[in-house]
């Protein structure tokens, strides 16, 4: 110091020497301090502003949230407990022995008791209750309240599938002081800065008392900063361990302070602090820390897992519960003993709560990330409204129609049946990939999508991306041409041998799957057992141009080529795709468009825009009711008739099966009343297969559809429609006494009118029951 | 093992005779996926992943068998009507509210609540009923004119729903100033 003053000393003694000079760099001195003292005032403005501004405006780029569908609870829903259970744990409900709170569930072998925690949904509030479901079957029988009221309709919260998230990557969810447990923010302040509710931003003591650690251990383990400081740190300042961010550090601190209460200032730590990492994503908050490593709302927490989450605010990679169970076990009894140590919780507490194991889930049960092929869906869906700026930012919920136990249940499906064809053909299927659809074919809602047999798998989108030849798939527009143009269910094909000239090309020549021809045949016998030559030979009788007209009045957008392969299927789809166009054939010839979102909110709540059921007729409800006939033909007797091997024969359903070329691709795509399904599986490199459509997808799609509470499907006849009795050998008209005889629909005066002699009395048609009253009851 | 499969293909032959339609005959099937050898497996219980028992086959059924159903059942004829099951608690609920979200000049949330209802009861005519008025009010005469179309097409064989239903299709079309279209919905209205 002294030294330092030496200069100064000898420029006085100039002063002496000249006096005007003197005062001269007096004054200039003055001037210098004054400009110092404004700019520092102005800088104080300045920081002072900029801790204001950042504190009161947003603070934080918030996620775009997306949740499944609320699963919807009313007597007479078809539920299993089964069923529940996997709604429940996607939810993170415990599941105990006794209800005590929420988030908790009990079962027995009828009955569900579960306290649910309520969702604010944009159209009203469900509150948290406790439910207690009772269960016939596979049927919700009972729904009442605790005091034993019976409750009409419920909502359970829904299950939150993903985010998009900021560019930072930062993933949070944002929580208020109250909703934290009090333990919590004792713990926090026990364990980083006891004196919180006394100091003003910057706690000397607490520096002082780091400093004599520090001394003592003889090396730096403790900071000193308050838990203000740490808030300044990591909000408003860079990581970067400068002196410039040091010194910023305790004005800005004092400052926040100065404008802001400390429940505010603990409630913005609360949210800010990072707690954890996964892959690119970083967990900020105690909110979603508490979701991430308990899959548990916060307020649901105990004291031992408060302890464990403040106890991670010093190192939480060094302290991940995950990977270093010990040492995180270590630091939260550490936490554990300052609440004992500052008397906030009593020996008994204090005792148990260290008896407690970790409890961190394993990260697989977070369902967050378990849907990425049908996020991937949603994404693309919302970009076509929304900025990426404002979903990566803004909050927004994202309302789906996803139905995890659906998905689930397809999943389950998808792999077994995999592995199964996989035992079977062994190196053959080395590699062998899928894809799945599922939607509700009454209101276009797709509840589940797979894009890989690696279901978490955020790569290629077999569903959406993966355009593979349809095969025989497209042989219903085919028929559906021919049928509007006035061909009839008996028009006679002609399933002999095809070429067709092409110039400049060798002629086309279709072959059937056998290689057989089937001479003469009646077209919906041609449709049900996918014969090629005869439908090769409508295809072109009916017209190429007409047939790419029915595509695209079935939903198909994309651009098709007008060659005659096209009859056959050598045209491209995704299996979305797919499930669009047998979508319009399920729903009576009403075109809608599949959709993942209802709904979009904004942070809190408000509704921003939704996406309403839609629909177009483009087909008459008179030829799609042909077609609908003939595409149970092909699950009754044709293509696809092993799903009634493990489907019951009163469940109807329509479908078709799909081969490509060589047997790269296995497609099924059919539907019931409530189900519509659309399967493809094949290889990435594009080689043959050992199965065709029946032998691999019809497989998953019936293994998947045996777990489904199905309903039949069942069109009503419209009025342009009749249903005559035709001998099957010669397609005209027969008597329901006659053997041979099949009922099949007409458009009104389009039937046959010649008559065969009935053959032979087909005694068991005779009203004897069972059978007859059976028969009634279908042909009444 | 091939007398093993004999008697477990009689029994299915046998089984299924008891229990389908009486023999109709279809000729031999042939399919797009032909088949060449009869190999049925026995079906047996297995315990599956979630709690519940899946009946499943030991190995592959399907197109691989030749051997047949002798009475497979032929495509159920489509009822002429189907009158809507007794509408659900939850349903009724739902409709209420609607209405009254309606009365209150909520559109938005009515819409959501029918659509709710849908969801429980797409076969429930009155659902797309108020739909399609609701739509009117939105000033959405097009998508209303389709709720309404579907909501015929589910109605179908129900005269009086049909009458309902393409009066609304009239109005619709009347409020969009289709009077041509109107006129034609009004007619067939009158027919039942």
């Amino acid at each position: 110091m002294a030294t330092k003053k030496t200069p100064k000393r000898s420029r006085r003694n100039k002063k002496t020497v000249k006096p005007s000079l003197t005062i001269k760099l007096f004054k200039f001195l003055l001037k210098l301090m004054l400009v110092a003292v404004i700019l520092m005032g102005l800088g104080l403005i300045y920081l002072d502003n900029q801790v204001r501004q950042k504190f009161e405006g947003k603070r934080w780029a918030l996620p775009a949230k997306v949740y499944a569908r609320p699963l919807e609870l009313y007597v007479g829903r078809p539920l299993s407990i089964a069923e529940l259970k996997i709604e429940l744990r996607g939810l993170g409900y415990q599941f105990v022995k006794k209800v005590t709170q929420l988030g908790q569930a009990e079962f027995s072998s009828t009955k569900a008791i579960i306290s649910s925690r309520g969702f604010k949904f944009a159209d009203g509030v469900e509150h948290a209750q406790k439910l207690i479901l009772e269960f016939s079957g596979e049927m919700l029988s009972g729904l009442s309240d605790h005091r034993g009221t019976s409750l009409t309709l419920i909502r359970l919260e829904p299950v939150l599938i993903g985010g998009i998230y900021p560019l930072n990557n930062e993933d949070r969810d944002l929580i208020q002081l109250q909703d934290a447990p009090q333990g919590l923010a004792d713990a926090l302040i026990a364990i980083e800065d006891r004196s919180f509710y006394q100091h003003h931003g910057v706690s000397p003591r607490g520096i002082a008392r780091a400093m004599w650690v520090n001394i003592k251990v003889g090396r730096f383990v403790q900071g000193g900063s308050t838990l203000t400081q740490q808030l300044i740190k990591n909000f408003y300042l860079t990581s970067d361990r400068t002196l410039a961010r040091k010194l910023l550090e305790i004005p800005m601190a004092l400052l926040l302070e100065l404008h802001y209460s400390k429940d505010e200032i603990l409630e913005a730590y609360l949210n800010e602090v990072f707690l954890g990492q996964e892959g690119a994503r970083a967990i900020h908050g105690f909110g979603l820390a508490s979701q991430y490593y308990f899959a548990q709302p916060i307020q649901e927490l105990k004291l031992h897992q408060v302890a464990l989450l403040a106890g991670m605010v010093k190192g939480p990679t060094s302290h991940n519960p995950r990977r270093y169970a010990e040492k995180a076990k270590a630091r939260r009894d550490l936490v554990l003993k300052a609440l004992y140590d500052t008397g906030k919780i009593d020996e008994k507490q204090y005792q148990s709560a260290v008896a407690k194991p970790l409890g961190i889930v394993k990260q697989a049960s977070l369902l967050k990330g378990a849907y990425p092929a049908y996020l991937d869906l949603v994404k693309r869906q919302l970009r076509q409204s929304y900025d990426d700026e404002d979903l990566r930012s803004e909050g927004l919920r994202v309302f789906t129609s996803l139905d995890p136990i659906a998905q689930n249940k397809a999943e389950i499906a998808l792999l077994k049946t995999i592995k199964n064809l996989e035992g079977k053909h062994g190196e053959k299927v080395k590699d062998l990939q899928g894809s799945m659809v599922v939607t509700e074919p009454q209101t276009g809602e797709v509840l589940a999508i797979i894009g890989g047999r690696k279901t978490r798998y955020q790569g290629f989108n077999r569903a959406l991306d993966a355009v593979r030849p349809i095969g025989s798939l497209v042989k219903p527009a085919v028929y559906l041409t021919a049928l509007e143009q006035g061909y009839t269910l008996v028009s006679e094909l002609d399933d002999s041998p095809y070429s067709l000239a092409i110039k400049g090309s060798p002629d086309w020549q279709p072959q059937n799957f056998n290689h057989k021809s089937h001479g003469i045949v009646p077209l919906h016998t041609a449709l049900a057992h996918s014969y090629n030559l005869s439908t090769a030979r409508l295809g072109m009788e009916v017209g190429l141009d007409k047939v790419i007209n029915t595509l695209q009045r079935l939903g198909v957008k994309r651009p098709i080529d007008s060659y005659p392969s096209l009859l056959l299927g050598a045209q491209g789809l995704s299996p979305f795709e797919v499930a669009t166009m047998y979508q319009t054939i399920a729903a009576n010839g009403f075109q809608m468009p599949l959709r993942t979102i209802r709904l979009v909110t904004d942070s809190v709540g408000e509704e921003l825009s939704r996406y309403p059921f839609k629909l177009k007729q483009t087909i008459s409800s008179n030829s799609i009711h042909l077609l609908q006939y003939s595409l149970q033909e092909v699950t009754r007797v044709g293509t696809a008739r092993s799903i009634y091997w493990q489907l019951p024969e009163h469940i109807n359903v329509a479908g078709k099966t799909g081969t490509s070329d060589d047997q790269r691709d296995s497609w099924f795509a059919g539907f019931t009343g409530n189900r519509l399904a659309v399967v493809w599986l094949g290889r990435d490199d594009n080689a043959p297969l050992p199965f065709t459509g029946s032998g691999g997808a019809l497989r998953v799609w019936t293994s998947y559809m045996t777990t489904e509470t199905l309903d039949s499907f069942t069109s009503v006849a419209p009025e342009g429609i009749e249903y005559l009795w035709i001998d099957q050998e010669s397609g005209e008209l027969s008597a329901e006494t006659c053997l041979n005889a099949q009922q099949l629909p007409f458009l009104l005066g389009t039937g046959p009118t010649l008559s065969v002699d009935c053959i032979g009395q087909n005694k068991e048609v005779s009203p004897s029951p069972p059978f007859g009253g059976w028969m009634n009851n279908w042909f009444r | 093992m091939n007398t093993f499969r004999i008697v477990i293909v009689s029994l299915v032959v046998g089984f299924t005779g008891c229990t389908a339609l009486p023999p109709v005959s279809q000729g031999p099937i042939e399919d797009h996926d032909v088949m060449i050898e009869p190999e049925v497996e026995p079906t047996v219980i297995i315990s599956g992943v979630d709690d519940d028992i899946v009946v499943q086959s030991s190995s592959e059924i399907g197109e691989d068998e030749l051997i047949e159903k002798p009475n497979k059942a032929i495509v159920p004829v489509a009822p002429s009507s189907i009158e809507a099951a007794p509408k659900n608690a939850a349903v009724v609920a739902l409709l209420d509210s609607a209405k009254q979200q309606k009365q209150g000049g909520e559109l938005r949330s009515a819409q959501t609540s029918l659509q709710r209802a849908q969801r429980i009861a797409p076969r429930e005519p009155e659902v797309y009923y108020d739909l399609a008025k609701v739509h009117i009010e939105l000033e959405d005469y097009g998508l209303a004119e389709q709720v309404a179309l579907k909501g015929v097409s589910i109605v179908q064989g129900q005269p009086k729903q049909l009458h309902k239903f393409w009066t609304l299709i009239a109005d619709i079309r009347t409020v969009a100033g289709n009077k041509s279209g109107a006129k034609k919905a009004k007619e067939i209205a009158d027919r039942y």
